[in-house]
């Protein structure tokens, strides 16, 4: 971590040692949240014996870190012991979770400290995080246009300066498109590189757990603690270490890497996010980054390939929720038990969840299969070799998160259907199980455009990297009211 | 500009959806059959709105005929294992007998059970199935 991160760690882990801080913090963040609505639970009072512990004394507990002393918000689709774990709906909105995530676990004994758990679009199903049982999430930048979903909660519980970082969950750039919306950091991990134990599977062939933090150096941190492998997700994949690491990410070859775009891939872009684009090539070659071209042909086909296997596997997953084992249960028990599914799943679920979860069922019919599932698999094999094949010109891939602006509460001349269609530049990395890492570039007409880098899977070093590198020179602006540990230590005297 | 292009986008798989000769339109019975199969039951207020998101995304979908695919395997799942010798996946857990009542009366089993409507020593009360 640089000295300007180290600082604001620092002051983070203040919290631990200072409960008249802590008392402050929590008052500032409540405030906060009653206009942003980024969180659906925040109650660290009650939990006041978690700051009391030190880290040493929890079972397994990791050496003391960077991380020792940080609090952090836990996306409300992942699981923490004692929490809700809500998703986002009303099925489940008095759910408690009897156990922790790994990826969560991981960061509490390495010391940091849950504190909430951050809104959602339901069930990680959405581009604004509007589509919530709990209300929709507000942007810090503008409160007329969207936080970017599904995890607008974390990213904007970031950006607002409530925590230095969140968990997300990305299934096609739920990480990383609210966190391109709100100026903050969201990276996609490679698909295994991170455990999915205790994340409430959406479409299982696409999940990750996410990172949104305010620094790459951040990021990476929590990135290193995370991951692994873990004896309770069958996906998850050790990496064994890599000797051109040892130096130092900036002493490696990949010191001054060639970044390819795939420009003919982009012709569809606002003005604004095109301007950003120019802008970070410039600032890449200036850091001494070569940009060439590339191509990703199949991208047209990424969109519908991936709501096919989303919707699919969502109608899967969904299943589960029936009203019986957990979750609200229809008062209406008079029938059979299939009354009591049918009636608790269709008071429990949003429009938009029932949307998918028809499609998907649909597209999954006897019959149907050939012409949906598998063909969207087999382009999804197309697009793989494409990522791959692009990644032999070049150590990173550049392009826009999103390809318009943080658009405006009620759609903005986006409506469902095209927000969908919009996803491809993110929904490329679910498919391609890639890891890419969205970071702020510039603020134009008030609102933060963001850009992502993609890497070879596992190359997660690369994009901190340059990343950090970029937010050295470049530093990021905060979100407006934003609220800084300096904001609370005056107070003190 | 990229509500033009959205636009074009849709009409072009509109175009495609005539070429291949099917209409993208949900009859009333295909609904409500596919609605009977994911166990949602939809109130007369949801039917037309749910229908058209249906209709329109599955109109999109048809923009996937457009590439050849018949020479390429599926992608089930994207784990990257394969050939490189530093990814080390989770291993398969040991094929052995355990003591599954044991693992029932766990206290994380036994909280999460818990967390059911309706239940009664350690089970969960549904309504009668038959």
């Amino acid at each position: 971590m640089d000295q300007q991160a180290q600082q604001a760690a620092r002051g983070w882990a203040r919290l631990s040692e200072d409960a008249a801080l802590r008392s402050r913090w929590g008052e500032r963040v409540r405030t906060l949240n009653a206009a942003l609505n980024a969180l659906i639970q925040f109650d660290p009072e009650s939990r006041e014996q978690q700051w009391q512990r030190p880290a040493g004394d929890l079972e397994h507990a990791s050496p003391p870190s960077r991380l020792t002393g940080l609090p952090f918000v836990v996306k409300d689709n992942i699981a923490v012991a004692d929490y809700g774990l809500t998703c986002g709906s009303n099925l489940l909105r008095h759910l408690q979770s009897p156990y922790t995530a790994t990826a969560v676990a991981r960061l509490q004994r390495a010391g940091s400290r849950v504190v909430g758990k951050a809104n959602l679009d339901e069930f990680g199903m959405g581009s604004s995080s509007q589509h919530s049982a709990f209300g929709g999430v507000v942007n810090p930048w503008d409160a007329g246009v969207v936080a970017g979903g599904s995890s607008g909660g974390s990213a904007v519980a970031v950006a607002a300066g409530m925590v230095p970082f969140a968990l997300g969950s990305d299934t096609g750039g739920s990480v990383r498109q609210p966190a391109s919306f709100c100026g903050v950091y969201g990276l996609k991990p490679t698909y295994g590189a991170v455990s999915r134990f205790g994340l409430v599977a959406y479409a299982s062939s696409l999940d990750v757990i996410g990172i949104v933090a305010d620094g790459a150096e951040l990021a990476r941190a929590v990135f290193e603690v995370m991951r692994g492998v873990d004896e309770w997700d069958q996906s998850s994949i050790e990496v064994a270490p890599d000797d051109a690491r040892a130096g130092g990410s900036d002493a490696t070859p990949d010191a001054a890497p060639t970044v390819g775009i795939p420009r003919s891939a982009l012709s569809d872009l606002d003005p604004a996010v095109a301007e950003a684009l120019a802008l970070c090539e410039s600032r890449l070659q200036e850091i001494g980054c070569k940009t060439v071209n590339v191509e990703l042909a199949t991208l047209e086909y990424v969109a519908p390939a991936y709501y096919v296997i989303a919707t699919a596997e969502a109608s899967a997953n969904l299943a589960r929720f029936d009203g019986i084992r957990y979750g609200n249960r229809s008062s209406q028990v008079a029938g059979a038990a299939e009354e009591l599914v049918l009636g608790s799943r269709s008071a429990g679920f949003g429009q938009e969840v029932k949307t998918r979860i028809l499609v998907g069922t649909y597209v999954l019919r006897a019959g149907f299969q050939e012409q949906y599932y598998q063909r969207a698999q087999r382009i999804r094999t197309l697009v793989r070799r494409d990522v791959d094949r692009a990644l032999e010109r070049c150590q990173l891939l550049l392009l826009p998160t999103y390809p318009v602006p943080p658009f405006k509460v009620g759609g903005g001349g986006l409506d469902e259907f095209q927000q969908k269609q919009v996803d491809a530049y993110t929904c490329v990395a679910n498919l391609s199980g890639h890891p890419a890492l969205a970071f702020p570039v510039t603020i134009s007409d008030g609102l933060p455009i963001g850009m992502q880098l993609m890497a070879p899977p596992f190359a997660e070093d690369r994009l901190f990297s340059i990343a950090g590198r970029l937010e050295r020179k470049w530093p990021v602006q905060r979100a407006p009211g934003a609220l800084t540990m300096d904001d609370l230590v005056p107070a003190e005297g | 500009m990229l509500t033009e292009n959205l636009t074009t986008a849709t009409d072009s798989s509109n175009r495609s959806n005539r070429a291949d000769g099917r209409a993208v339109s949900l009859t009333d019975v295909e609904l409500t059959t596919t609605a009977e199969m994911a166990r949602l039951r939809l109130a007369d207020g949801e039917r037309s709105s749910l229908r058209a998101a249906i209709e329109q995304i599955l109109g999109y979908f048809d923009q996937m005929q457009d590439i050849d695919v018949s020479e390429v395997e599926p992608t089930s799942h994207p784990a990257v294992t394969a050939s490189n010798p530093r990814l080390h996946p989770a291993p398969l857990r040991q094929d052995r007998a355990v003591d599954s009542a044991a693992r029932w009366r766990s206290a994380e089993t036994g909280a999460l059970v818990q967390r059911a409507t309706e239940t009664e020593e350690g089970f969960i009360i549904t309504p009668h199935v038959f």
